[in-house]
């Protein structure tokens, strides 16, 4: 007999044995029966929750050997919509799954849309099912829509094979930081930092062969803001937005058009690279938070009549003033909201902890009377080729 | 049948007995010194020339039979006094003389017939490299190693295996170098066998390898007398059988069966590059149809999005699961290959067409195959061809199947636990005496520079550790450049 015969043979009962064991990873499903959700819709009509789940239809995508297939009743679209209906996200779950002939699968799913209503009454218990199967990833990306997330995830979108893709590529390409789940979970069970998300509405489409407005398309608006109650407190865009933005370093390249001299000249730069140092001061119960950026801009229009590139003292000026007074009606506006998605309660807890721990009871009144200080530094990093602006009235800076 | 008799009669007589119904061997009858004579051979087995110019034209020349042989242009010749052995003689292809009234046989050493001359091998082609390869002629095989070590340290140890067959087989070695415990068991192993007959190296293969069962194969074959030279230079043997031109070499490891002859004559920068990618491939070749089965059916997630859904979307309409489409494809891509191999080479060319309709586009239209499958299966196919052992490659071929179905039933944790069982195997195995991943466990430093890459032949100056027990010295420090 060998040396070896008998571990082998033990060795074999071994790895039999063991797999008896992993019973509960016997979880072998086939594509086939499967329904990869891509994108899942939660809104609220009164106290019942309505989830709609996307996912596309294998069968109309144009795969090779998919000629013969599909003739559903879905038409030319290659994604597919399926809604259910209950007082629990699960239970809603569940119905979509109970009428549907495949499986979910949420492991590829990097979209949740909330919608308004559902973001009223809160997220804490949308939250708290989104974390507890381990299929749901927690880098799906949160965002918030204007009315109804139903309707928004429906949107037609030529340009990609289905919504879901459309808006995870929007938020992808113009945010530096989208928030995915773990970052809600985090700003939730932090102290003194409240959630936000971008929020997305739908715009009317304007194109060339239909000018009437009957089209519509998925729009990167602003920011919701919940309060510290985890409910949704407003919405910010515009130049609240911008200025939110800046302060949460939130977007990729914010660009600012800038006045120049009460005219109708504009300089338009575009910043590349941002750092913000957070500072407070707590004396009694005034509250003072210094927001200190660093930033570095290229230009990229400038009607006005001064070259920037020999003096740019004057830009760097007028840049930092812009940004100072963003950013100040940006967080003005989540004061009066009474959400604080910077985190200056999280910087004062970490920069005086004693009066944190004094203040904390009442931060939900302290908050909105905070003192905002913000300074800006500014470099040039590229004034552009032209060393004279395409205009014959150059003047000097004065 | 004892002595030769002084009368040629009676000789003759047993020996047509003996060789009754072999319309192969010849009895030549002549007169030398007016006495009868008979020469004996088997014809095809001896030099046609030599026998009819240099030794039947001198023998007719009646003459002194002593004076005569000593003129027949023989390249030996031997005198016997047994019947029994002039028979085996003859059988080996010598001509016998026998004579009326002497006792004495005269073995005249005229081996030939028709052989394949040296020719470039079939198996292993190299770009830069000797052309020469072995032939199915034993000695002249033994002479292509004997060129290239030209030294008395050479051993050819010289055994006749067969019953029927009294098949010459050589274990060559180079004492000194070779361990004398593995030579030993080697010598010791090649006299036990008894068998009927050795037709080609991998009778005595089976049957002196340490794990007949396994499916990693312990010798390595070559064709190529430089490559059983390089091989014997680091202190293996090698089993020449008569009547194939296959060389055996031991003891092997896994590594030694990675690499090509080729690696050592290229320049080494580009062999490592070659090196890392075989074992790339190597891997490739038993593990991509498992883990795409395993992915595909059990861990979906892991795949981009985006990679799944044109998946999904090529998978819409097959009817099979993943893993009956794998062993569909996997199977027939196997048989394609056989089919490929047995046929002659006119035919051949029908069952390549036929494959790349089968395994290609018509098969993914029919709705039966997807197009990643095929994919996969060409992936794992031309991996595979990357092995520059053969032997080696048909055990990569055969564990993807376990592999396969382990993925198919359990994931991921089948595979691991496949690859489990296949490195606790290997690294049970042994070549006489010699561990089969030597090198790696148990683990020598300085055999690394020949394992995963090859390094700069000024930093090969050691011999590998496994086989020649220490470290022993090959090339001298001086010679390095720098």
């Amino acid at each position: 007999m060998r040396p070896h015969a008998l571990p082998m043979k033990r060795m074999g009962i071994l790895v039999v044995l063991l797999s008896l064991l992993l019973g509960g990873c016997w979880d072998r499903l086939e594509i086939n029966d499967m329904a990869i959700v891509t994108g899942t819709a939660i809104d609220k009509q009164e106290d019942k929750y309505m989830v709609t789940v996307q996912f596309p239809l294998p069968s109309q995508m144009g795969g090779a050997g998919s000629q013969g297939g599909g003739g559903g009743t879905s038409g030319s679209k290659s994604w597919h919509q399926r809604v259910g209906v209950a007082t629990s996200l699960q239970e809603a779950n569940a119905q979509v799954q109970n009428r549907l002939s495949r499986r979910l699968n949420f492991s590829h799913r990097r979209i949740i849309l909330i919608g308004e209503q559902a973001a009223k009454a809160g997220i804490d218990p949308i939250l708290d099912t989104l974390g507890r199967v381990p299929q749901k990833r927690l880098s799906s990306l949160l965002v918030i829509t204007e009315g109804s997330a139903q309707k928004t995830l429906g949107t037609q979108t030529p340009v990609e094979q289905y919504p879901a893709e459309a808006v995870r590529e929007l938020i992808q390409l113009s945010l530096r930081q989208p928030t995915p789940i773990k970052t809600v979970y985090q700003a939730m069970l932090t102290d003194g930092v409240d959630p936000s998300a971008p929020y997305i509405a739908l715009v009317p489409l304007h194109s060339a062969d239909s000018p009437e407005e009957t089209a519509q398309t998925l729009s990167l608006e602003g920011i919701a803001l919940f309060n510290s109650r985890n409910k949704l407190a407003g919405f910010v865009k515009d130049e609240e937005a911008k200025g939110l933005g800046l302060a949460m370093d939130m977007y990729r390249h914010p660009s600012l058009t800038i006045k120049v001299e009460d005219g109708e000249a504009t300089v338009n730069v575009v910043i590349t690279n941002q750092q913000i140092s957070k500072k407070t001061r707590v004396t009694g119960r005034d509250v003072t938070a210094v927001l200190d950026f660093r930033l570095i801009c290229i230009v990229s229009e400038n009607t006005s009549p001064y070259p920037f590139v020999k003096d740019q003292d004057l830009l760097k000026k007028l840049v930092s003033q812009e940004v100072e007074r963003l950013v100040k009606k940006g967080v003005k506006q989540a004061q009066a909201l009474g959400a604080d998605p910077i985190g200056i309660g999280e910087s004062i807890s970490r920069d005086d902890p004693a009066a944190w721990k004094r203040i904390k009871g009442d931060w939900e009144r302290i908050y909105p009377r905070t003192k905002l200080i913000v300074r800006a530094q500014v470099e040039i990093e590229n004034a552009g080729i032209f060393a004279k602006p395409i205009n014959p009235q150059e003047k000097e800076q004065k | 049948m004892g002595p030769i008799h002084p009368e040629l009669a009676r000789n003759v007589a047993s020996l047509k007995q003996a060789f009754s119904d072999c319309s192969d061997v010849v009895f030549r009858f002549l007169r030398v010194h007016n006495r009868p004579a008979m020469v004996l051979f088997i014809d095809g087995l001896v030099d046609a020339t030599q026998i009819s110019e240099g030794v039947l034209q001198s023998l007719l020349d009646e003459r002194n039979v002593d004076a005569l042989i000593s003129e027949v242009s023989t390249s030996s010749l031997d005198k016997t006094a047994d019947l029994a052995e002039v028979q085996n003689l003859v059988l080996t292809g010598s001509a016998v003389l026998l004579c009326e009234g002497l006792s004495t046989g005269y073995v005249l050493n005229i081996r030939g017939g028709e052989r394949r001359g040296v020719e470039e091998p079939a198996t292993e082609s190299v770009i830069r490299g000797p052309r020469e390869g072995f032939t199915e002629n034993l000695r002249t095989n033994t002479a292509l190693i004997r060129f290239r070590i030209r030294s008395s340290q050479l051993k050819m140890v010289s055994f006749l295996i067969g019953r029927r067959t009294k098949t010459p087989v050589v274990l060559t070695y180079l004492e000194g170098l070779a361990r004398p415990e593995i030579i030993e068991e080697a010598k010791r192993r090649l006299a036990a066998i008894d068998i009927d007959g050795v037709l080609e190296t991998s009778y005595l293969e089976e049957i002196i390898e340490d794990h007949p069962s396994s499916p990693f194969p312990q010798f390595q074959y070559t064709e190529r007398p430089d490559t059983a030279a390089g091989q014997l230079l680091e202190g293996r043997f090698a089993i020449l059988v008569d009547g194939t031109p296959f060389a055996l070499i031991a003891p092997a490891t896994f590594w030694q069966l990675m690499q090509a002859s080729e690696d050592y004559y290229e320049r080494y920068v580009f062999t490592n590059f070659l090196r890392m990618l075989r074992f790339a491939l190597m891997l490739l070749a038993l593990f991509l149809p498992s883990f795409y089965i395993a992915t595909i059916t059990f861990h979906p997630e892991m795949l981009p999005t985006s990679l799944l859904l044109s998946i999904a979307a090529a998978r819409e309409a097959i009817p099979f699961p993943v893993l009956v489409e794998a062993l569909i494809m996997e199977i027939s891509f196997e048989a394609l290959r056989e089919a490929g191999v047995r046929l002659p080479k006119t035919v051949g060319q029908a069952v390549s067409i036929l494959g790349a309709l089968v395994i290609g586009q018509a098969a993914v239209q029919a709705g039966i195959v997807s197009a990643p499958m095929v994919i996969v299966v060409a992936m794992t196919g031309i991996a595979s061809f990357t092995m520059p052992r053969f032997n080696l490659a048909i055990s990569i071929r055969l564990l993807r199947f376990p592999l396969m179905l382990l993925a198919g039933t359990l994931g991921l944790v089948g595979i691991v636990a496949g690859v489990y069982v296949i490195i606790h195997h290997a690294s049970r195995l042994q070549s006489f005496g010699v561990p089969y991943l030597s090198g790696i466990a148990p683990f020598h430093s300085r055999d690394l520079k020949d394992i995963f890459i090859r390094a700069p032949r000024g930093r090969m100056k050691t011999r590998p550790v496994s086989l020649t027990g220490e470290t022993s010295q090959r090339m001298n420090s001086e010679t390095e450049n720098g």
